[in-house]
């Protein structure tokens, strides 16, 4: 039984109905209809499962109905899943069935996608132009600003 | 990270096995044996319930065979209960047979039933 860790398992021919909290790691291999949070989600091949999940990874191998939210999901080959899921990345093995709604999440990556905006301030950050600020806007040019950086230098040296 | 996932590594994939830091709220019903670590608020039906000495059950067992070593307050219905040491019980035992460890802390009703699972 310590071999199992941290697992949870719900074993097949088991079934549950409620709301399922802090679980790290969940093995689904029976029925359950449950709100879920866990970090690692597998719904067996012979696993139903019906609720809300939240989760870092999510592999379904069984039957999954709900409103899904996951940084990854796996879809095997066995897999059905229903309802509404909302993902960062996913894997779909050839044979696995979706029929639901699917929204690629972005939210985790706006940061990285506007990262254009934030190009920008670090050419403005440049830490020799703060006393220069005044009077040249954020636009100017980096090859600008390096002139700009001499002449302060020259500034200081008068 | 999709790949390092074995899925034949399924070890105890007949019983069922609620881990310590879990909390469970809802009914179970199991067919195979059931483990638990963690907290369970809510009904338990099954064939067999082992609650260690982490696991604390809050309502009403119902299984052919109860060995608990954590925490339950409820009525316990089983042809055996076997209530050990680091037992704490509250409730309500109805049950064919009955054993107690020494130093278990318990505050309960007991009921000699027989068969009542059949």
């Amino acid at each position: 039984m310590d071999k199992l860790g941290n697992k949870t398992i719900i074993g097949a021919g088991a079934k549950f109905t409620g709301t399922i909290t802090d679980a790290r790691t969940i093995e689904i291999h029976g029925h359950v209809n449950a709100d879920l949070t866990a970090d690692k989600v597998t719904i067996g091949e012979k696993g139903r499962f019906d609720g809300a999940v939240n989760a870092s990874l999510v592999v379904v191998s069984g039957e999954y109905d709900g409103d899904m939210e996951a940084g990854s999901i796996w879809a095997t080959a066995t897999a059905r899943i229903s309802g509404k899921v909302q993902y960062n990345t996913l894997q779909m093995d050839r044979g696995a069935a979706l029929n639901c709604h699917v929204i690629h999440n972005w939210v985790g990556d706006t940061k990285n996608q506007h990262g254009n905006v934030n190009t920008e301030d670090e050419i403005t950050d440049v830490p020799d132009a703060d006393g220069l600020e005044a009077g040249n806007p954020e636009k100017s040019v980096p090859v600008s600003g390096e002139s700009e950086k001499k002449s302060s230098k020259k500034k200081k040296g008068a | 990270m999709f790949g390092s996932h074995n899925q034949k590594s399924m070890p105890l994939a007949d019983g069922s096995h609620i881990c310590e830091e879990v909390r469970i709220t809802g009914e179970i019903s199991a067919s195979k044996p059931l483990i638990l670590f963690g907290q369970v608020d809510g009904n338990i039906d099954a064939v067999s319930v082992h609650i260690k000495s982490t696991a604390t059950v809050n309502g009403d067992i119902n299984a052919q065979k109860v060995i608990v070593d954590g925490t339950v307050c409820g009525i316990v219905t089983a042809d055996k209960v076997r209530l050990s040491a680091s037992a704490f019980l509250n409730g309500e035992v109805r049950s064919g047979g009955i054993e107690i460890d020494e130093g278990a802390t318990i505050e309960a009703k007991f009921n000699k039933e027989k068969e009542l699972n059949g």
